[in-house]
């Protein structure tokens, strides 16, 4: 069993590393694509919505900040996941391997990526003036949220092998989270709204960074609670699923 | 000692089949799907076993449920009934085109060699064997996607025999490389088998076959229709087919 694990891990390991290196590599500018995205997504929003939305929102560029990183973080995982069997046909009909390492290593790589975004995030608050040493929390928000993503990874990776169907239900539920979630609002007694994200793990996440990075506190004991919760009944969701379904993935594909 | 026993083993297909368009029926499948399901038998009550030491070739027709059979003992499929027992380290090499072609021939070795269970240290130890012996020392930095199917077969034939095989399944490999490549991995097969690994190989090549091989297995329709010494199934079969 012990073996079963220590081989996911390095074949994830080495499969991130691999992919990394090439989606680095397919580009000219590499890495820069990467950090356009958000960063664009930032200026836009923060122009737009800075005296409006923003406006009632204290330190709302940071605010904002971590509301786009963190969606995104696990956007991509997501993104990448929905794909990351199918996407592997020859070699699932050809070895026998841990197929969890499949999503595993999709995480992996995204969170190679994100380094990236970390490196933004430092020079952000720097900017703003803002103590880098509240960075300490953010090892903790970005564990739980790469748990969660894993578990939802594993989960739509498996199930879109028997419903192809997944990739578009994934398309329209990021769309329909991305408004959701308070990224560029904030939720306030918005009723609906309020006890929505009540049972939305991202607004978990996003207010534990905002909680402890943006504004130095410590976290509620509900907050830091739901945020682990979400995250390993997710994660054990998933893993059930992804190794229910991949005893026929290579007879599917 | 048997390294792989098989026991009535059975696996079962359901092929999609797309059933004639009318118009009407055009209609119906943009909101259910229109297709027809239909059984097969893609093996069927196989029984057999191979020892330490032993090459056993696999031939028949296309679609007898060769490489099926190649998956179902390499764990990539699941069994219907039956039962495989194997003793050792199984490395399948059933599909050439594993590599990553955006990748370098040294970096596709780190790959391929995680997915084939190398830890990084045994990667890095054998990385210049591996090359050595695939003959590809000169493409050390060149993308995969520009090597030809030989050369991938090369490469991936050499990966797979340095990850320590005990049980080595090949699945219509010899059919790429060319005759002096071909006379050195069979040499290595040979070793292989005498040093106590079992090797199975699906192939059309019936005078490979016969050269390597101690036993045959032939398919035919996922049925076995005959198991034996190597010059009497090749007999049977060569009778049978040039009929």
């Amino acid at each position: 069993m012990l073996a079963y694990y220590k081989n996911l891990f390095e074949l994830s390991l080495r499969m991130a590393i691999v992919e990394f290196k090439v989606s680095v590599g397919e580009t000219r500018l590499g890495i820069f694509w990467h950090l356009v995205g958000p960063a664009g997504m930032f200026l836009v929003i923060y122009g737009i919505f800075s005296r409006r939305l923003g406006a009632d929102i204290p330190e709302y560029p940071l605010y904002l900040v971590f509301g786009i990183i963190i969606f995104r973080f696990f956007q991509n995982i997501i993104s990448s996941s929905v794909s990351a069997v199918s996407v592997k046909r020859s070699v699932i009909k050809s070895i026998n391997f841990p197929r969890p390492a499949l999503v595993l290593s999709t995480v992996l790589k995204i969170i190679f990526f994100h380094a990236f975004d970390v490196l933004v995030i430092f020079l952000i608050l720097a900017w703003f003036g803002h103590p880098l040493i509240l960075m300490v929390w953010y090892p903790l928000v970005v564990g739980l949220v790469a748990l969660f993503a894993f578990g939802a990874g594993l989960f739509v990776a498996s199930v879109q092998i028997y419903i192809p169907d997944v990739q578009n239900i994934w398309r329209f539920v990021h769309r329909a989270l991305w408004f959701a979630t308070p990224i560029f609002y904030t939720v306030g007694d918005q009723g609906w709204l309020e006890t929505f994200n009540h049972f939305n793990p991202l607004y978990y996440y996003i207010e534990l960074a905002r909680t402890t990075i943006v504004y130095a506190q410590r976290p509620s004991g509900s907050l830091l609670g739901g945020a682990v919760l979400f995250g390993a009944m997710m994660l054990v969701i998933g893993w059930l699923t992804f190794k229910k379904l991949e005893k026929k993935f290579a007879e599917f594909l | 000692m048997q390294r792989i026993v098989v026991q009535s083993v059975s696996k079962k297909f359901h092929i999609g089949e797309t059933m004639s368009k009318s118009p009407l029926r055009f209609l119906l499948s943009l909101v259910i799907p229109q297709e027809r399901k239909r059984l097969l038998w893609a093996v069927s009550d196989a029984s057999f076993s191979v020892g330490a030491g032993e090459i056993v070739g696999v031939v028949g027709p296309n679609a007898s449920g060769k490489s099926t059979l190649l998956r179902l003992i390499a764990g990539i499929y699941l069994l219907d009934s039956g039962e495989i027992e194997t003793t050792g380290n199984i490395i399948p090499f059933i599909d050439l085109r594993s590599g990553e072609g955006r990748l370098t021939l040294e970096d596709n070795i780190r790959f391929l060699g995680a997915f084939f269970g190398m830890s990084w240290k045994t990667i890095n130890q054998r990385l210049e064997s591996i090359i050595s012996f695939a003959e590809l020392e000169k493409l050390r930095h060149a993308k995969l996607y520009q090597f030809s199917a030989g050369m991938y077969y090369r490469l991936t034939f050499s990966i797979a025999l340095h990850a320590d095989p005990d049980i080595l399944l090949l699945d219509e490999v010899f059919e790429v490389g060319d005759e002096g490549f071909k006379k050195k991995a069979a040499e290595q097969l040979q070793q292989l088998a005498q040093k106590g690994g079992s090797i199975m190989f699906v192939s059309h090549d019936l005078e490979t076959v016969s050269r390597y091989c101690q036993r045959v297995i032939w398919l035919d329709a996922g049925k076995i229709k005959m198991v034996g010494q190597t010059a009497d199934v090749i007999a049977r079969y060569k009778a049978t087919y040039e009929t």
